[in-house]
């Protein structure tokens, strides 16, 4: 039997920079595509032939590749691991960059699910977060997915957008739900260091709407997608029964995965292994090595706070203590007995005597629950 | 003994001591080239660092003068910055003579006089010397002018020097071997040396640094100290040239360190007398005022469980510095730690500055104070150093003042004026000293002139002001406390004693520094600044409504956990009060208001 696992692989390009946009991405390298498709295929020929139960092509803007190179990555994939017959197989596709031809092409290649980063539906919000595609351009995208034939598509959105009003965002929601999605990831915006958007923001030239609007659109997200009976499974992720992204609460569940391309983490065997971000160093790496990655060394404690970092996203399965018992080999419940009592007379977590899950409360406040965890 | 001159170099901030000690030794040949560094006496880090003298430092020398004979100096390097003045009057006990030196670009300044004062107060020959002849804004005329208006001192008295280049420093000693008096004292009479200074050196253990003014002293002595009247038998004695060198005896007018058995530094007392115990001296010698503290502040360490690694650290720095004073204090707030007493600011600055690094410390220090007379009732009166310590109830409050003597530029009087009133000041004196010069003598309080005063004043004149001040008792004010409350608890730690016409605004400004400084919590907190039962403002930072969480790209769990990180690094200088979050740099804000 082959290990199982599921697969990631990262297409580092796109059609330009988001001002907001701190991946390991970049626009204006496309003579990187073809060496770095084949530095690619190489590392998945040295990979293990695992049996996958999920594939995510994600980015970047994987749908920016041209067809013949995403074509032959798809065959590669496809005869390389054991993907399950129930496989869900992921490619993120962003407005404007792949055509009803690009999206048969991928079907006709296992590829079942896919993920459009609209962001927003307003022309002038996508301008002022430097996106590469309009309004129209997201509705068209997301009909020739449906034309060809997606059945599980999944919207991105982003709120707390530089001059985004609450009204912008319920009209986005609107449109969103229009569409009728499978699945809607809504983050909120986050002011990265580095990035253009923070040095325009500094300098004034936008400004971002407040904590407390910020926080209402949020919660008018929620509250639209849970009336339209999208189940709020993730902290920024929705879907109908049943269209939970299977790949990543495979990452919540603290299972393995092998990444692969530059920027990629992998989680196999209880190890992370990191690939470098830089295009052109992964590239020479798979040529002059036949192997990018690194190891990053955990200990234990650091291993308990990461799965706790990933599990306690996924907010609709409680969490038994029985199951970390088993993914970590640690008791749980007598290691951190002390925070948990504090978190549950805080109301921030409910606890029983074998599990317990974050409250509403807790949901919003989940980074300082795991400050409080990770002090022990 | 004829042969020997004891002086100190004494002079405003700056005006180049420390550079003059280095050439002084290079022409006695006390260093070798290797040796050889800048500002060689300045050896704490700190001094280093900073550019600027602390402590004292004695050396001796062998010069050889025109007239053939070879001399002993004991010269002493002192420090020019008004807190540390008690060290200058300490060195000038060991002296017959200094030289007073003034910077020929900046003239007199206000530590020049006063430490011309204690000069004349100690009956010493004084040598004026003109430094920094070098300079190319050097303004001679100016500077002789001065001597005579201000000093009264005879300017064809005055040695031109620069201590860069070396110019002048030959006639300088020359100067000091022919008019500073040789030291008296019989060396048959009973022992009677000064305890200058003491520390403790992690392989001589502690030191005892003294002048000999009757008698002879030998390690094979049995010492007694006069004061505590302990008794130790020597090991060891020796001089600084400037490195340590053993001697054999050593007579009056000598400047020599000992060793004896002595556990610590505490055991012996700067200003006490040694004596010889199988032959004691019938009466000591004259001690030295005790410098007393002027500033205090709480220092708390952030860390709850680093007290005792607080209080080790204070011992330690306590006993190279005895002027500094510490008790246990607690506060509801900050826990446990210490109300400390400093000399000045400067001073405060580097002993935190010295806890932290010398002995990683990680301190919140509440807001500098001063101490108040306290009339509680007819016949209590207290002096309390500590806001909180303010009964609810009493007749009467007073508060120090000193006596301000500031040397600026004349076109600089308008602002300075202005930051006098601004600070409660009354201006005593005004007096030109040369054509643009002024020197201003006005009556502060000192709790005005702790708070900012300095700075004001560097800004109001653009650093060209100069200020000494001594002590000039108390007198009665209108003053009040001032509680800041977090969520209703007033935070003992932010208490503070304020002029009751000031504390409206100081109130508002700390109350809304204090808004922008604690970050939101899961609820809302409330600020106040009350006095008593009157709140005077009230600000409130709003509940933190949620944690923004990132996307968590392609399994990449390593941007979760710097981020982890870089909150927890950020809680660790965050202290808990009750159940509200307070970060330092609040604490702080209020430190420096
Ligand atoms: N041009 C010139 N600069 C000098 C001379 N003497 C000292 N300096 C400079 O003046 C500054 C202060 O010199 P120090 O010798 O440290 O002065 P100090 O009087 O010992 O200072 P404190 O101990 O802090 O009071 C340094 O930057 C020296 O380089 C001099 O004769 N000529
Ligand atoms: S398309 Fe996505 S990955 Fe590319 S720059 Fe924009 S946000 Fe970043
Ligand atoms: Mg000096």
């Amino acid at each position: 039997m082959p290990e199982k696992a599921s697969i990631y692989l990262h297409i580092p390009f796109c059609r330009s920079k988001c001002a907001y946009c701190d991946f390991p991405s970049f626009a204006g390298i496309e003579e990187l595509m073809e060496p770095y498709t084949a530095a690619l295929a190489r590392e998945i020929d040295a990979a293990a032939k695992l049996q996958a139960p999920t594939v995510y092509i994600g980015g970047g803007t994987p749908s920016y590749l041209p067809a013949p190179l995403m074509e032959a990555l798809l065959k590669k994939v496809i005869g390389h691991f054991y993907l399950e017959e129930q496989v869900e197989f992921t490619i993120e596709a962003n407005p404007g960059t792949a055509s009803e031809s690009n999206f048969r092409l991928w079907r006709r290649n296992r590829v079942n699910r896919l993920s459009i980063g609209v962001q927003s539906f307003n022309g002038r919000l996508l301008k002022n977060i430097g996106r590469g595609h309009n309004a129209a351009d997201a509705r068209n995208t997301i009909a020739a997915a449906r034309a060809a034939g997606f059945d599980n598509l999944s919207i991105d959105l982003i709120y707390g957008l530089p001059g985004q009003t609450l009204s912008d965002l319920k009209e986005d929601m609107r449109t969103l739900l229009g569409l009728w999605p499978e699945h809607a990831s809504v983050y909120q915006l986050i002011l990265e260091e580095g990035t253009p958007l923070e040095k325009m923001v500094d300098k004034g030239e936008v400004s971002l709407p407040d904590d407390d609007e910020t926080f209402e659109m949020g919660e008018a997200a929620t509250g639209a997608l849970a009336e339209a009976g999208y189940g709020h499974y993730e902290i920024s992720n929705y879907a109908l029964p049943g269209r939970e992204c299977r790949h990543n609460t495979a990452y919540w569940l603290g299972k393995p995965f092998l990444g692969l391309g530059s920027g990629a983490h992998s989680f196999i065997n209880g190890r992370r292994l990191a690939n470098p971000e830089n295009v052109q160093e992964y590239i020479q790496l798979m040529e002059s090595k036949g192997s990018a990655s690194t190891e990053i060394v955990t200990d234990e404690k650091a291993r308990t706070i990461d799965y706790l970092l990933m599990r306690l996203r996924l907010i609709n399965k409680e969490i038994s203590f029985k199951e970390v018992g088993d993914t970590l080999s640690v008791d749980f419940k007598g290691h951190f007995n002390i925070p948990l009592t504090k978190l549950q007379a805080g109301g921030y977590i409910t606890l029983t005597d074998s599990s317990f899950r974050l409250s509403n409360k807790g949901i919003r406040y989940l980074d300082n629950i795991i400050l409080e965890l990770s002090k022990v | 003994m004829e042969n020997i001159r004891n002086f100190s170099i004494i002079a405003h901030v700056d005006h180049g001591k420390s550079t003059l000690a280095d050439r002084i030794l290079d022409i006695c040949g006390a260093i070798t080239a290797r040796e050889k560094k800048d500002q060689l006496l300045d050896n704490m880090e700190l001094e280093r660092e900073r550019g600027i003298t602390i402590k004292a430092q004695t050396v001796r020398l062998n010069y050889t003068a025109e007239d053939g004979k070879e001399y002993i100096f004991n010269l002493i390097d002192t420090p020019g910055h008004v807190d540390f003045s008690y060290e200058v009057s300490r060195s000038l006990k060991a002296c017959e003579g200094v030289l007073l030196l003034i910077d020929a670009s900046q003239g007199i300044e206000a530590q020049t006089l006063a430490n011309l004062h204690l000069a004349t107060e100690h009956n010493l020959t004084v040598i004026p010397v003109i430094n920094k002849i070098d300079l190319p804004n050097a303004d001679l005329d100016m500077v002789k002018h001065q001597l005579e208006d201000i000093l009264c001192i005879d300017a064809e008295e005055a040695i031109l020097t620069s201590g860069k280049s070396g110019i002048g420093v030959k006639d300088l000693l020359e100067a000091v071997v022919k008019r500073i008096p040789p030291p008296k004292g019989d060396p048959a009479g009973p022992l009677k040396a000064l305890v200058l200074d003491s520390w403790y050196d992690s392989y001589r253990g502690v030191v005892v640094l003294a002048r000999i003014f009757e008698g002879t002293l030998t390690p094979a002595m049995k010492i007694r100290f006069m004061g505590t009247g302990t008794e130790y038998p020597m090991t060891q004695m020796g001089i600084f040239a400037p490195f340590a060198r053993e001697v054999k005896s050593a007579g009056p007018g000598e400047v020599i360190f000992l060793n004896a058995s002595i556990k610590t530094v505490a055991d012996t007392k700067v200003g006490d007398t040694v004596t010889d115990a199988a032959n004691p001296a019938p009466a000591p010698l004259e001690g030295f005022k005790e410098a007393r503290p002027m500033v205090f502040s709480g220092l708390y360490p952030v860390e709850g469980d680093k007290y005792g690694a607080l209080r080790e650290a204070l011992e330690k720095l306590h006993l190279n510095d005895a002027s500094f004073e510490f008790l246990p204090e607690t506060s509801a707030a900050l826990g446990f730690g210490f109300r400390c007493g400093f000399l000045g600011l400067l001073h405060m600055e580097i002993i935190q500055e010295r806890l932290e690094r010398e002995f990683n410390m990680n301190l919140i220090t509440t807001s500098p104070t001063v101490s108040y007379r306290l009339t509680v009732m007819p016949g209590d009166v207290r002096i309390i150093d500590n806001p909180n310590s303010l009964p609810e109830h009493y007749e009467m409050i007073e508060e120090p003042v000193i006596r301000a003597t500031i040397f600026t530029p004349d076109e600089y009087l308008g602002p300075i004026f202005a930051l006098i009133e601004e600070k409660r000041g009354v201006q005593e004196k005004l007096e030109y000293i040369g054509v643009k010069r002024v020197m201003v003598v006005a009556l502060l309080p000192l709790n005005e002139v702790v708070l900012d005063f300095f700075d004001k004043l560097k800004t109001a004149t653009k650093g060209y002001a100069s200020v000494d001040y001594e002590n000039h008792g108390y007198q009665p004010a209108q003053l009040v406390k001032m509680d800041i409350l977090v969520n209703g608890d007033p935070i003992d730690a932010l208490g503070f004693i304020v002029h009751k016409d000031k504390a409206y605004n100081f109130g508002r400004d700390i109350v809304s520094k204090m808004r922008e400084l604690i970050p939101r919590q899961m609820f809302d907190v409330a600020i106040q600044a009350a006095i008593g039962s009157r709140v005077i403002s009230r600000e409130t930072v709003k509940a933190l409504r949620k944690n923004v969480l990132a996307k968590c790209y392609g399994g990449d769990i390593t941007r979760k956990r710097k981020l982890l990180e870089k909150q927890k690094e950020g809680k660790k200088r965050m202290k808990q009060i009750g159940n509200v979050e307070i970060p330092q740099s609040a604490f702080l804000a209020v430190l420096k208001r």
